[in-house]
């Protein structure tokens, strides 16, 4: 967990101040996307967390401590960092930039050899085949995903990212934001990722903080910053297409209604399970390459015996896929339903029905405005 | 010209003193990079760069004083012979390493420092792991400018009785014989390509290896 406190920082050099006030949470497990426009003080505030930067007061906790009792060097080599320019050195090979920091923590030769084969593929990189390279001879791409690497490469539990996508090009930007979130999955960090793009910070965000002129203007989910925006600059920031974005960027997980895996035992009395769970949708776990059972606890109402009502699963997206992909999935296979994966489990469904409500209450909201 | 002179003066005359040439450069190179490298790393070091400008600016200055005012200003106080020659010498070979050192250090880029810095280093691992590796080059340039000038400045040492090509040359001069003179110039043109290649070679095995 990071904390930062009333956090201020105003540079020796400076006559105003480069954060004022700031006091957020980023909890364990979730990526914090910071951002605002240039020179609002995203990297400022993500380099006092590694003490790059100290602040002029405030405190800043990582993991339930205090960093202005520990050690600078010790705790960045915890914490891991990716900047935009990446700062692979030049004359290192690929291998020895990700095995970095375990070497500076005096690792053995063995565990850093299989951690680094291991990272580079985590990455999506041929370990035989860049391994001995040197940075230049990569693209800037795969450069971008060494850095991942190296920041990921003695486990920290947390990773600050500042605009680690913006140097390449849209295409490659956009794998490498789902190759990452897909990791995220994976390794669960607690991630500050700092950005200017309101898109990517929507995209990657758990939760999205809002900064304008150093101070923090927002810190929402961002179907809550999308849905309701707390002022002008932040409805400036979210765009002319903010009813749209939220149907593009809302995850669709958002909008879903969670499922709750039945046995076959307990079919007979699966609306009181289903109503104990708190959920909406039960499913049966298929055998094999069955395609998923479920029913939903509306249909169930119309009193029929659940076994009859069961509902073929027959199309799915990921969790973090936007609305938007749920909505043409729908459109595609000609289904009102497609169910929700996560780390490859189903969680649960999205409706046509799901998408609609979700669309009159974003006009709700535009006509209040 | 008289081809036995020229003889004599290859043969018979130079070589005891390319020795003593020899014997100067090499105890001021080992003096002059003692003194050159780690004043120009100091200078790097955030505590003192402010500094940087103001020590660049005495050693530019020192580098347009000619040489052989350098030499003659310290006669007064070291008399004459090998010592102060060397003296002289050392201090007009500090600039172009001190310079190069400092570039080289600065000219590594910032992001590689913040990310090493970042990813933990401390201050020593990152000038001897990051900063060093990557201003051999630029540092080793400097070596070289200060090498070679170094043996054409070192035939004034003579002129304060330091020995070297100097006594050659200037002998020629006295005794209006070109062929001294001659014998002279070739000798010290060739220590100096000699110089530069042994450097050439110590860099190719200093430099950082994805330069190679
Ligand atoms: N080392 C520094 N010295 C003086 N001012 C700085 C320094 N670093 C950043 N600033 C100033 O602090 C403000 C915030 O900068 P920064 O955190 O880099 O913004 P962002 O990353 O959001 O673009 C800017 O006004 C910038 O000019
Ligand atoms: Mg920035």
């Amino acid at each position: 967990m990071i904390q930062l406190i009333d956090v201020n920082k105003t540079f020796l050099n400076s006559p105003v101040p480069a954060v004022r006030g700031v006091s957020m949470e980023v909890k364990d497990g979730e990526i914090c996307a910071m951002v605002g426009p240039s020179g609002c003080g995203k990297t400022t505030i993500l380099r006092m967390i590694n003490r790059l930067e100290e602040p002029s007061s405030g405190t800043i906790m990582v993991g339930g401590r205090d960093i202005q009792q520990e050690d600078p060097d010790r705790l960045r080599r915890g914490i891991g960092y990716v900047i935009q320019q990446i700062g692979l050195l030049p004359h290192r090979t690929i291998g020895e930039n990700v095995s970095l920091v375990p070497r500076l923590l005096r690792w053995s030769e063995q565990k850093i050899k299989s951690r680094v084969i291991n990272l580079l593929e985590m990455v999506g990189l041929d370990p035989g085949q860049v391994y001995e390279k040197f940075p230049h001879q990569l693209s800037g791409g795969q450069m971008q995903r060494v850095g991942v690497a190296r920041a990921l490469a003695a486990d920290p539990p947390i990773l600050l990212m500042d605009e680690p996508f913006g140097a390449v090009d849209p295409i490659v930007r956009n794998r490498l934001q789902e190759e990452f979130l897909n990791l995220q999955q994976q390794v669960k960090k607690t991630v500050c990722f700092v950005t200017h793009d309101i898109n990517e910070a929507i995209k990657m965000g758990d939760r999205i903080a809002v900064l304008n002129e150093g101070r923090l203007v927002q810190y929402n989910s961002p179907l809550e910053v999308l849905s309701h925006p707390v002022n002008d600059f932040v409805v400036n920031i979210l765009g002319e297409d903010r009813g749209v974005k939220l149907l593009n960027l809302t995850r669709a997980e958002a909008l879903m209604s969670e499922a709750v895996l039945l046995q076959e035992s307990q079919m007979d009395r699966a609306v009181q399970v289903l109503q104990e769970s708190g959920k909406t949708v039960g499913f049966i776990k298929p055998n094999g390459n069955e395609s998923i059972k479920y029913f939903t606890l509306e249909n169930i109402k119309k009193g029929m015996p659940v076994k009859e009502i069961l509902e073929k699963g027959t199309c799915f997206i990921d969790g973090f896929q936007p609305v938007k992909t749920a909505l043409e999935t729908m459109m595609k296979r000609n289904s009102d339903v497609v169910g929700i994966l996560k780390e490859d489990r189903f969680v649960g469904i999205i409706t046509w029905q799901d998408i609609k409500k979700h669309i009159s209450t974003i006009r709700e909201h535009e006509n209040e405005c | 010209m008289n081809v036995e002179r020229f003889l004599v003066a290859l043969i018979d005359r130079s070589p005891p003193h390319v020795l003593e040439h020899l014997q100067l450069v090499g105890v001021v190179l080992f003096f002059t990079v003692l003194i050159a490298f780690p004043l120009g790393v100091m200078l790097t070091r955030p505590r003192f760069r402010k500094y940087a400008g103001r020590v660049m600016f005495f050693l530019n200055a020192g580098q347009t004083i000619p040489p052989l005012a350098v030499i003659s200003i310290f006669m007064p106080v070291f008399g004459l012979g090998f010592r102060p020659a060397a003296v002289a010498l050392i201090i007009y070979s500090l600039l172009p390493i001190v310079r190069n050192t400092i570039a080289g250090i600065l000219g590594v880029p910032e992001e590689v420092r913040q990310a090493a810095r970042g990813m933990g280093m401390n201050q020593w691992e990152l000038f001897y792991q990051v900063e060093l590796p990557l201003s051999v080059p630029v540092i080793m340039a400097g070596l070289k400018t200060s090498s070679v000038l170094l043996v054409g400045t070192a035939t004034l040492a003579s002129l304060v009785g330091g020995g070297g090509m100097g006594r050659v040359i200037f002998a020629g001069i006295d005794m209006f014989w070109p062929e001294f003179i001659l014998a002279g110039t070739l000798i010290v043109g060739a220590m100096a390509v000699v110089i530069d290649r042994g450097l050439t070679l110590l860099e190719l095995f200093l430099i950082p290896r994805h330069l190679k």
